[in-house]
């Protein structure tokens, strides 16, 4: 049986009504969020009396928060870790100081990637509102990003140089959304993303070869 | 331990954590992992296009490294 995400509750007071939800998920206060739905009123001497109504909603069904999830799975892999939290525009950034940041990052950032991913999906598995959690290591992804910013800008040269499209290398969303946002302003080319799944990748071209051989098929990113 | 990095994992992503096993095989140069999950449950260690697979084997080679061993994730059906 799955847990339920939320219950609704009525009884004669707010007070009274949570305890029985929280009796009903088997789960403590901090675990939820709470809503009133119906303050209830003890009418007059009985009469027009109205129950009050909860919705009590399950935060997370671990009861563990990300930081401690991330922290224990990084133990199993036998790194000594400290997470530092913070949210930034809703999602929840989380920042790892390792002794071995180049183990936990891996190649073009794989295993960070891995890490948020599995995060991501143990966090929202059954939560109702889904919350975006990005994990970092010593700023590696800001210095990703300068790179692939770099990276785009010396290959936009050479596609105006030559006339020639360039394809890159097939990379996760985030990346290939760098490049796109590098040479979003350079008015001489055009980028877009080709590809499916794991092997999708930006091609940079001139805006006049763009315009001729691919803007009628309405590519995107 | 990597059997136990695994059994964490798949336990919080699973709806029936106590279905889950993991059997360890140890090999003279390669440790083979046997994972095993509730039926309705094999999707979500799985992933869309394997993705969530491909993530949990990706942890297991990067912790697999430091320790200096080789290891190999069988998702049993």
């Amino acid at each position: 049986m799955m847990t339920p995400q939320y219950v609704e509750t009525e009884a004669r007071t707010v007070e009274e009504a949570l305890q029985s939800a929280l009796a009903e998920l088997g789960v403590e206060r901090d675990q939820v969020t709470i809503k009133v739905l119906d303050e209830g009123s003890k009418g007059i001497l009985g009469l027009g009396a109205k129950p009050a109504q909860v919705r009590v909603t399950l935060k997370e069904t671990t009861g563990e928060t990300p930081e401690e999830i991330l922290e224990t799975i990084l133990g199993y892999m036998g790194q000594q870790t400290e997470v530092r939290s913070h949210v930034v525009d809703g999602s929840l950034h989380l920042d790892i100081d390792a002794e071995n940041p180049g183990l936990l990052i891996g190649r073009h950032g794989q295993t960070l990637d891995s890490l948020q991913y599995i995060l991501n999906c143990v966090i929202n598995k059954s939560s109702l509102v889904k919350r975006r959690i990005i994990i970092d290591i010593e700023g590696y992804r800001e210095k990703r990003r300068e790179k692939l910013t770099e990276l785009a800008c010396r290959l936009a040269s050479k596609v105006k140089l030559t006339g020639q499209e360039i394809a890159l290398d097939p990379m996760p969303p985030q990346d290939r959304r760098i490049i796109h946002i590098a040479l979003q302003d350079d008015n001489a080319v055009r980028t877009f993303s080709r590809g499916e799944r794991s092997f999708r990748s930006v091609v940079i071209t001139t805006r006049e070869r763009y315009e001729s051989e691919y803007d009628n098929h309405g590519s995107s990113a | 331990m990597l059997k136990d990095l695994i059994e964490y994992i798949a336990k919080s992503l699973v709806d029936h954590p106590e279905q889950v096993t993991v059997h360890q095989i140890e090999g003279e140069k390669t440790t083979i992992l046997e994972l095993s999950v509730a039926e309705d449950d094999l999707g979500k260690v799985i992933g869309k296009h394997g993705r969530t697979a491909k993530a949990l084997r990706t942890l297991l080679n990067a912790a697999a490294t430091k320790m200096h061993k080789r290891v190999v994730l069988e998702i049993l059906e």
